[in-house]
């Protein structure tokens, strides 16, 4: 571990402990107040659905009828019961406490009021039976109560929402936590960091003779102090080997002393118009906006396709996916695009150029009038998407140390995963509390503060105006490789279509019909990256342990179809959400591997650039497909059809895969 | 079925905006009454007063006796009124005739006419259809559709025969007759009132109607739209009410102003005005009859004379009540 990961490290986990003890103490305290206010709350709607049933009865009585000629009263009980969700039981006794007619689920604990009872001058007699709270209300004749209407309320509305609550606080938690590694991560290395290693840097060319150098002086705090310290330092130097050049020429020594003067001098080097030291940037800087863009991105994940499905009128599933579909073709139409910019423009250019289609593509969502233009909003949306990303993916690959560009682009892996765990839970609760719309304004500000942070804290540059060869020749160069084509074609194109098809479009519909909050929906998408970030972690340490990342990703592939297939041995409420940590665990399995690979594959060739970025487009490809795809299979067969196909689709091709290497190794055996 | 608590009273079609220019002289409209004026006369009086719609109203009442009908329609092509208005079904065939056998001579066919307090115009053939008219003649129903009377009818007591009695001579009557067969098929008893040698219906046989329908088995006596009923509908009701056997009504007076226990009916009241909202169409508007459709009102109320109820120890189920008047 470097110094600098080791006081990112203890540096977080000091915040760790601090946040969780702060955030524990703080949800506990609102957990018990929460319950304190909701039970009253229960038992005025207990309340208040008892009155509007004793208002009835009551008038019935006031006609004339006597009250052991009341008729149809537990027809009358049901549709009290069923006009209001979540009472337990609505029932009515006579003045001796004994059940006359009942609707709903009565506690066997159920006792009524005893004779005598006094009915209170305003309001309801209010108890805890057993797992309910009862509110009782009494029919009077001449002064007298006759009966007692009693509605419960199931202690069990108090647990839902506190297990809702629970679940928010474990999940804001989490979001907190990643969100401040992230933003620690990228302060740590602005400010302490990067001028360690640009002092590191200064010292070596002093060590060496060159007190030419300059420190940068814009850095803040203490960084700047030792910045300038070390030029004072320089200047005292070079004005001392200036004075002691003038009194060399003065004295009476002054050619002997001129002599040896000059010898020092052609080793050393003086001088004031001596160019500054780059101040140098990081990895873990150029991870922040990426981290953002994709929370920003994220952000309305858990609710595109139900979003859609209204701006569409609430009917078919292909108007849920469309917009789903056009925002991922977009990404892979502007993939190429993108990097045409990025390779022009440089890095920081291209990541403001692409925060602008980003920003207009979530301003359009949260106005889109219908779901064509909610579509159009989001493939505007996507072009910025891919923009923004390729930019830094460049940039951590400029970035990144000499030998360390596999971890560095680890970290791009990391950096969005990361922000897509933080956007869907965050995401999730915002449009719980703040509606669709607003959410994506949200992402909109988001979006609009990464522009800012790159103008301020990235130095320009980067682009080339060099010649970059043709795209079809790429292609054909990498797709003749069969190792490759199978590749793209067996592993990275389904594993995408499963991503898509499954994880952002029918999951988040499925769990909607099964009855979750959105809040809930959210959580078990979650579910997915949070599977994936060990996922990744396991993947290439395996990978690189064993040295068959292709058997990897073939195994989870298979892991992946099974996983989806868990509808046929299980109830649907369970099977999704194991349906969907078995996504997230195959594909941060495959996902290291199937980067691993491609360099090994293209060896010979030297093609590993370009094959890189067409796998990216054939995971891209394979995202445009899923959610048309799923939407296909959803309307011909239902929710639990469309998992299975998938599962089997996922399946065949991993096998395939398997066979194909198998094959590659059967002939590289045979001549030996 | 969902009733409303409160009928829909005129009160809407009151609050319509005000005309904003005075009539320079008065619509004269002559009103052909069958039975004398009653409450829907009120409502459609009161409408033109409430809209300040000057009208002169022309009131002719033949007391029953359809042969006056000639004597009526002569005079009414004298006065020539800009509007006629006809009460009841049996007035307003004689007056009327089927719209696709019309004779000028004997039909009123000069002056566009509204009718009110009508059963079943299209089978009646004073129009066409309710869509179109096909006629100088619109108007409006009152009676609600026969099957939600009998759904209404088993909400507050379910039943299996259900006895109802009519005069033969009213084809209103005799039209409900046929539409609850459809409807129930062999359940209903039916027991026409008793003809004396001059072919009239004899209110003496009311009683011998009620002992029939008990003898029967009937758990309902259901009453339907019919002049000489509603004439003798205190006889009807009480000897009913006497013998155990709750009425149920198609028209309000059974329950409003007799004994009768329960009703799925609208407002006279109401139906007036709403007839005196159509009669605006034409002369204010200047619409052509055949244009505006028959219509009902689309809420009814459902009456319950809760005497009757104790009387009978036959009370209201719970949930009913909170959707029914109480008289």
């Amino acid at each position: 571990m470097t110094p600098d990961r080791r006081l990112i490290g203890s540096v977080l986990a000091l915040s760790v402990l601090l946040l969780t003890a702060a955030i524990g103490f703080v949800s506990h305290t609102a957990l018990r107040s929460f319950e304190g206010e909701l039970r009253p709350e229960l038992e005025r709607e207990a309340t208040v659905v008892g009155s509007i049933g004793v208002q009835t009865l009551q008038r019935a009585l006031d006609l004339g009828v006597p009250f052991d000629g009341l008729s149809g009263v537990e027809e009358y009980l049901a549709t009290l019961l069923s006009a209001q969700p979540g009472l337990a039981y609505v029932l009515l006794t006579d003045a001796h406490g004994r059940v006359i007619a009942r609707a709903g689920e009565t506690p066997a604990t159920f006792q009524g009021l005893p004779p005598g009872a006094v009915p209170p001058g305003r309001g309801a007699v209010t108890r805890l039976l057993g797992s309910s709270y009862d509110a009782a209300l009494p029919l009077l004749a001449t002064g007298q109560p006759v009966g007692w209407v009693h509605v419960g309320i199931a202690r069990a509305r108090l647990d839902t929402p506190l297990d809702d609550m629970r679940w928010d606080v474990v999940i804001v938690l989490l979001v907190v936590l990643l969100a401040t590694a992230e933003f620690l991560r990228f302060l740590l290395a602005r400010t302490v960091s990067t001028p360690i290693a640009m002092v590191r840097r200064l010292q070596e060319r002093l060590a060496a003779g060159d007190w030419t150098v300059r420190a940068p002086t814009d850095m803040g705090a203490e960084a700047g102090h030792v910045a300038r310290h070390l030029n004072v330092l320089v200047r005292r130097m070079n004005d001392r080997w200036d004075r002691l050049c003038w009194l060399a020429t003065e004295s009476s020594a002054a050619h002997r002393t001129a002599a040896v003067l000059a010898e020092v001098g052609g080793k050393l080097r003086f001088g004031m118009a001596s160019v500054a030291e780059r101040r140098g940037s990081d990895t873990a800087s150029a991870r922040l906006p990426l981290f953002l863009f994709v929370f920003a991105e994220q952000l309305s994940t858990s609710f595109n396709p139900i979003y859609a499905q209204a701006l569409a009128g609430g009917g078919g599933t292909f108007g849920a996916a469309l917009p789903i579909a056009a925002f991922v073709a977009a990404v892979a139409l502007a993939t190429p695009w993108g990097g045409e910019v990025v390779a022009r423009r440089g890095p920081r250019s291209a990541m403001m150029w692409g925060t602008v289609p980003a920003a207009l593509g979530h301003l359009g969502a949260a106005l889109a009038p219908d779901v064509f233009s909610f579509a159009a909003a989001r493939a505007v949306c996507g072009a910025g998407y891919a923009i923004v990303t390729i930019a830094c993916q460049v940039h951590l690959a400029q970035e990144a140390p000499q030998g360390r560009v596999a971890r560095s682009l680890g970290g791009f892996t990391a950096a969005v995963m990361t922000g897509a765990v933080c956007g869907t839970a965050i995401g999730a609760v915002l449009a719980d509390r703040m509606g669709f719309r607003l959410t994506y304004g949200a992402s909109m500000l988001v979006v609009a503060g990464i522009a800012l942070l790159v103008w301020r804290e990235f130095a320009p540059g980067g682009g080339s105006t060099a010649p970059r060869p043709g795209l079809w020749r790429s292609a054909r160069i990498a797709f003749a490789e069969p190792r490759f084509a199978a590749l793209a074609v067996l592993a990275a194109i389904p594993a995408k279509v499963l991503l898509g098809g499954f994880i952002f479009f029918l999951a988040p519909l499925e769990l909607r019909e099964l009855g979750f909050s959105q809040a809930a929906i959210g959580r078990n998408v979650m579910l997915y990256g949070l599977c994936m970030l060990p996922a990744i972690v396991a993947g290439a340490w395996l990978s690189d342990r064993t040295g068959r990342g292709g058997l990897i990703i073939a195994i989870a592939g298979a892991l992946n179809g099974v996983g989806l297939m868990l509808p046929l041995w299980l109830a649907s409420d369970i099977a999704l959400p194991g349906a969907i940590v078995a996504t997230g665990i195959a594909q941060g399995l495959a996902s290291a591997p199937m980067l691993a690979v491609v360099p090994a594959i293209a060896g010979a060739t030297g093609n590993a650039a370009a094959m890189l970025a067409f796998l990216r487009l054939a995971e891209r490809f394979g995202s445009v497909v899923g959610p048309p795809a799923a939407a296909a299979l959803l309307a011909s067969g239902g929710a639990g059809h469309t998992m299975l196909m998938l599962g089997i689709f996922s399946l065949v091709t991993a096998i395939g895969y398997g066979l194909v290497l198998l094959l590659r190794a059967a002939r590289r055996e045979e001549p030996a | 079925m969902r009733l409303p608590r409160r009928p829909l009273l005129a009160a809407p079609l009151l609050a319509l905006p005000r005309p904003t220019r005075a009539q320079d002289r008065k619509f004269r409209i002559v009103m052909m009454l069958f039975r004398g004026w009653e409450e829907a006369c009120d409502g459609f009086r009161d409408y033109f007063a409430a809209r300040r719609i000057p009208v002169d109203l022309i009131v002719r009442d033949i007391g029953q006796d359809l042969s006056r009908v000639p004597e009526l329609i002569a005079e009414t092509r004298a006065i020539r009124p800009d509007l006629v208005y006809v009460w009841g079904t049996s007035l307003a065939i004689a007056v009327l005739g089927p719209w696709d056998q019309l004779d000028p001579a004997r039909h009123l066919t000069d002056f566009p006419v509204v009718f009110n307090i009508v059963t079943d115009p299209v089978g009646n053939r004073i129009v066409r259809s309710r869509e179109a008219p096909g006629r100088s003649v619109t108007g409006t129903e009152y009676i609600a559709p026969v099957d939600v009377q009998m759904r209404a009818m088993a909400r507050y007591r379910a039943f299996t025969r259900v006895a109802t009695t009519f005069n033969p001579n009213e084809r209103n009557s005799l039209s409900v007759v046929r539409q609850m067969q459809a409807f129930l098929g062999g359940g209903v008893i039916e027991l026409p009132v008793a003809l004396d040698a001059a072919k009239r219906p004899d209110p003496a046989s009311i009683p011998d109607v009620i002992a029939a329908a008990k003898r029967a088995g009937a758990e309902w006596l259901y009453i339907p739209p019919d002049t000489f009923l509603n004439d003798h509908r205190l006889v009807l009701t009480r000897t009913a009410l006497e013998s155990g056997l709750p009425c149920f009504s198609a028209s309000e007076r059974f329950v409003q102003f007799a004994e009768g226990l329960a009703g799925l009916v609208s407002r006279y009241y109401s139906v007036g005005a709403f007839t005196a909202f159509k009669a605006e169409q034409i002369l204010r508007e200047g619409r052509a009859p055949e244009s505006i459709p028959v219509e009902t009102l689309t809420r009814f109320s459902f009456l319950i004379r809760m005497e009757t109820a104790r009387r009978l120890k036959l009370y209201p189920p719970v949930g009913l009540l909170r959707v029914a008047e109480t008289v």
